[in-house]
């Protein structure tokens, strides 16, 4: 059993927070991945995890025990460095069996483990190579071993593909699922590439700025993002976010987004009412790509646009927009014939359409499952 | 490519930088030219000299100028004499001893020092260079301030007096083993410094991620140090016991200054023996040889550790 | 926590004994004649009665503590220390440097390194016939040029390898920026190289300036009045009549120690370079 918790955690260099009272509740044998743009206060939060940073206020506990204190020797997680750290001037073998020898594990058994990991690994055919002579991608699979083989409960994994070639990563980040579930680790996983979190994480602790932005399933993550940050960080291409003018017409809530007011959108229900109660003249109005449509006809839910630029990525047609004041981007199908200078009358699938306060940046919300 | 266009001449581009790299080059000898003027004048030549010097029995007292020494030639007699010198013999194998029992001393007090600043101490900077002041001092003046500390009415026994009463009765310098001792002592003291100073910058550059997964992994600290840290730094090691070595066996300034070689010979190491041998007896076609003699040795040794580093480093 | 402050009592312990030596010295210069020896009753550490006197009689031949005075003063010897001392070093970190610009670039004549490290590993003694009968020849013996050349010569390889580090470390590509405005290769180097690696020459002739300064053995054999420097001048020391001049001694070690130790705290962060030839870095 182990659950990590972080009771408001911070740290600080001198004058510079990098951490800010952050509260993380992991729960064992959750994979967790920690991510967050360059400088967020990721790695230092694993860092304190690990115990190679002292927390300068609040607790860290492993399945409620108190470890802010423990030093790092004694607290029995693993750790993967972003540079790998391997032992280079030892053998694969030697690296492998580092953590077990300074157990004091019996050489036979030692040995029979080694071999055991090396296969596990793919590494078996380099098992007595200078760990130097290794290519990145087997250094890689080397320094997960090594720290697998002594079983932690917990697993620290610092951007661990982040130097590997794209097509390896994606098999390493099967491997990785693979080895967290049969070993049954709470695996943490620091990573500013969104893509890896989505795809591996059961739940995402979102970081900006030394804060904790949101902690959600990637689900969630996606389609109800805490706030502007969120929102704008996960998602490729990004979501939409525009300044939108409020106005009540007829007893039913519009939301002017380029300065013509004859044009604004019409909000439905549970937009409305969230514009309602948050009474604020202004908003932000967030939408993805993927949720834009082209309409025939202009109507009350749409809005006139031109096209400024088309972008064909993968198996979707990236359009960029313009309204004069604001620009923004939609994601169709292929087939979608739109080209640069028409003009377009856009609507919005306002079911997976957000409103966020334009100052603080948090999404509005009613309920639980707004 | 084999279509006609190899075959036209040189395009007019091609010809700046040619004389551009000539030029280059032109000034790479030119700069050199000092420092091999330097080589040739005062090494090459001095050189050819002595072998020509040692072939005779030429010394300074027979009043000839030295280039008359042709007429007291004597083929290699210099030669087969020192192989049988026991003075000379004597003064290596001290020398030896000393270098044997210095530099390892040298070296465990400069890595546990190196470790112990590794590990971390309060006042870093103020200690490290209390620490490195040793190996500043001239080495002729700490030679004189260990003469002034091993003086039988010096502070050393000044100081034991106060355990142990007889120390005042102690003499050092012209004890033979004590005044031995006494050399190790100081040499000990001046240099201990240096295997610091270059062990602790070989510490440092041990990758800190490495030293942290190793802790990580569970390594306690001695696992660490000696599992990670000392296999990492072997190269380093070498270069400081290698450069110790070498000044070692060289030693004159303090031993001259300290005990003059004395008490008899007892701290007499090779470049005292050459000393006295030169301007006590002034038997100088003898010292070339000998010299001669030296130089080939150590041309020899050199020669094969580089051979045998190239062949590290090849495979 | 406590192992912080063990640690840190252990090295301090043997800061002490890197300190003691030295303070005894500099004590000893300080401390008249009666004090020198525990013939007279027991040694202090610090003196009883300090007094300039020792420092005096160097300087001036004469002290009240002494009978006899001086015939030569330390002036002299100080002045030759200087003079050949920072002449040797111009001569080492000049030709070294141009050699190591050259062999750097253009890997041209690269045995010479190999040449100078020789240089180091043989004993003076066993070369040194040769250049006193030169040195005798030519009348180069007791004099500052005779003495700065071979100054030179000895510390050419510290200079010589460090600079190549140094040149080896700095891309082609600053030169040839220059060559491709217009300048001939000797004006890149005068005038773009050098001025980079500026502190780096500072440093090393910092360094080979102390080498020189402690130099022994070499004063010894090619100086014999005008111009001995001062560590031959303080272990000759001696009048008729004067028995063991151990203040004044520990006086003139005490003024041939205090430069070095200045330079070479203020150069700590090279002298690993320094000290091996160039081979780490610090």
């Amino acid at each position: 059993m182990a659950s990590v918790t972080l009771e408001d955690t911070s740290k600080t260099f001198g004058d510079f927070t990098a951490v800010r009272n952050i509260n993380l509740a992991i729960n064992d044998a959750e994979f967790v991945a920690i991510l967050g743009p360059s400088g967020c206060g990721k790695s230092t939060t694993m860092n304190m995890i690990a115990g190679i940073e002292d927390v300068s206020g609040g607790t860290i506990r492993f399945d409620g025990a108190d470890v802010t204190n423990v030093p790092m020797q004694n607290r029995g997680v693993g750790f993967v460095f972003q540079n790998y750290a391997i032992f280079t001037h030892m053998s694969v073998r030697k690296n492998l069996a580092f953590g077990l020898e300074v157990q004091g594990v019996q050489q036979s058994e030692i040995n029979r483990r080694v071999e055991e990991m090396a296969e596990f690994m793919a590494l078996s055919h380099r098992i007595d190579a200078p760990s130097a002579s290794l290519s990145v991608n087997e250094l890689q699979k080397l320094a997960i071993g090594r720290s697998a083989i002594v079983e932690p409960s917990i697993f620290l994994l610092d951007e661990p593909l982040s130097n590997l070639d794209a097509a390896f990563r994606e098999r390493m980040r099967s491997d990785l699922r693979q080895l967290q579930r049969s070993l049954n680790q709470t695996m943490i996983y620091v990573t500013h590439d969104q893509i890896e979190a989505m795809g591996l994480a059961d739940r995402i602790a979102v970081m900006d700025q030394a804060t904790l932005q949101q902690f959600d399933t990637p689900e969630n993550i996606y389609s109800r993002p805490e706030n502007t940050f969120v929102a704008g960080f996960i998602g490729a291409p990004s979501m939409n976010l525009v300044r939108a003018r409020i106005a009540e017409r007829d007893g039913a809530m519009f939301a002017d987004l380029a300065g013509r007011e004859a044009d604004a959108v019409a909000l439905d229900d549970r937009l409305s009412s969230q514009a309602r109660t948050h009474g604020g003249a202004a908003l932000t109005f967030g939408f993805r790509p993927e949720h834009l449509r082209i309409s025939d006809q202009p109507d009350a839910g749409t809005l006139a646009a031109q096209v400024v630029l088309v972008e064909l990525v993968g198996r979707r047609k990236l359009v960029h927009f313009s309204t004069g004041q604001t620009r923004f981007v939609g994601s169709f199908d292929r087939t979608v014939s739109l080209r640069p200078g028409e003009a377009a009358n856009v609507s919005f699938d306002l079911g997976k359409c957000h409103l966020f306060d334009p100052n603080t940046g948090l999404r509005l919300q009613l309920g639980e499952d707004d | 490519m084999t279509d006609a266009t190899s075959s036209v001449p040189l395009s007019v581009d091609e010809k700046p930088a040619d004389k551009l790299a000539q030029s280059r080059r032109s000034l790479a000898i030119r700069l050199l030219i000092p420092a091999q003027v330097l080589l040739v004048f005062i090494v090459a030549f001095p050189l050819i000299m002595q072998i020509f010097i040692s072939l005779t029995w030429w010394t300074p007292l027979d009043g000839d100028p030295w280039y008359l020494a042709w007429m007291s030639w004597n083929w290699f007699d210099n030669y087969t004499y020192l192989m049988q010198d026991e003075g000379l013999w004597g003064s290596v194998g001290r020398t030896l001893l000393f270098v044997a029992v210095a530099v390892p001393i040298e070296f465990l007090l400069g890595l546990t020092l190196a470790a112990l600043f590794y590990e971390g101490v309060f006042g870093r900077p103020v200690l490290y260079s209390l620490i490195l002041m040793p190996m500043m001092i001239v080495p002729a003046v700490a030679g004189y301030i260990f003469f002034l500390i091993f003086q039988q009415t010096g502070p050393l026994n000044s100081a034991l007096s106060v355990f142990w009463p007889g120390a005042l009765d102690v003499n050092w310098l012209n004890d033979t083993t004590r005044a031995f001792i006494a050399v190790v002592i100081a040499d000990v003291w001046q240099w201990t410094p240096l295997m610091f100073l270059i062990l602790f910058a070989g510490l440092m550059s041990v990758p800190e991620d490495q030293m942290r997964a190793a802790t990580i992994l569970g390594a306690n600290w001695r696992q660490r140090f000696f599992r990670i840290a000392l296999p990492r730094i072997k190269t380093v090691i070498a270069i400081a016991i290698g450069l110790r070595v070498i000044e070692c066996f060289k030693i004159f300034d303090m031993l001259f200054v300290m005990t003059g070689g004395g008490p008899g010979v007892a701290t007499e190491s090779l470049s005292l023996f050459l000393y006295k041998r030169t301007f006590q007896d002034l038997e100088w076609s003898y010292v070339a040889s000998i010299g001669i003699t030296v130089l080939v040795a150590l041309s020899v040794l050199t020669a094969v550790l580089m051979a045998r580093v190239k062949k590290k480093d090849a495979s | 926590m406590t192992g912080l402050l063990l640690r840190t009592l252990a090295v301090a312990f043997f800061a002490a004994l890197a300190l003691l030596p030295i303070s005894w010295m500099a004590s000893m210069a300080f401390k008249p004649a009666a004090e020198w020896t525990s013939a007279a009753g027991g040694l202090t550490f610090l003196p009883k009665d300090p007094t300039l006197n020792n420092f005096r009689y160097v300087f001036t031949g004469n002290s009240p503590d002494q009978m006899v005075g001086l015939d030569r003063t330390v002036w002299r010897p100080l002045y030759a220390s200087l003079l050949t001392a920072i002449s040797g070093t111009l001569i080492a970190v000049i030709c070294g440097t141009a050699a190591a610009y050259a062999v750097s670039r253009e890997r041209v004549h690269e045995s010479i390194g190999l040449s100078l490290l020789q240089l180091r590993i043989f004993p003076p003694l066993a070369v040194m016939i040769p250049v006193m009968i030169m040195w005798s020849f030519l009348g180069m013996i007791d004099t500052w040029w005779g003495l700065a050349l071979i100054y030179g010569i000895v510390t050419l390889p510290f200079s010589y390898w460090l600079m190549k580090a140094y040149f080896d470390e700095l891309p082609r590509e600053i030169e040839e920026a220059a060559i491709v405005e217009g300048c001939t290769p000797f004006e890149a180097f005068r005038q773009i190289t050098l001025p980079i690696v500026a502190s780096a020459v500072a440093s090393t002739a910092l360094f080979i300036f102390i080498l020189n300064w402690s130099d022994y053995l070499i004063a010894l054999l090619l100086t014999r009045k005008d111009w001995t420097t001062i560590p031959v001048y303080m272990n000759a020391l001696a009048t008729a009549a004067s028995g063991q001049l151990y203040g004044a001694k520990a006086a003139l070690g005490l003024l041939a120690a205090v430069p070095p130790i200045i330079l070479g705290i203020s150069i700590q962060r090279f002298l690993v370079r320094g000290l091996t030839f160039g081979a780490l870095k610090q």
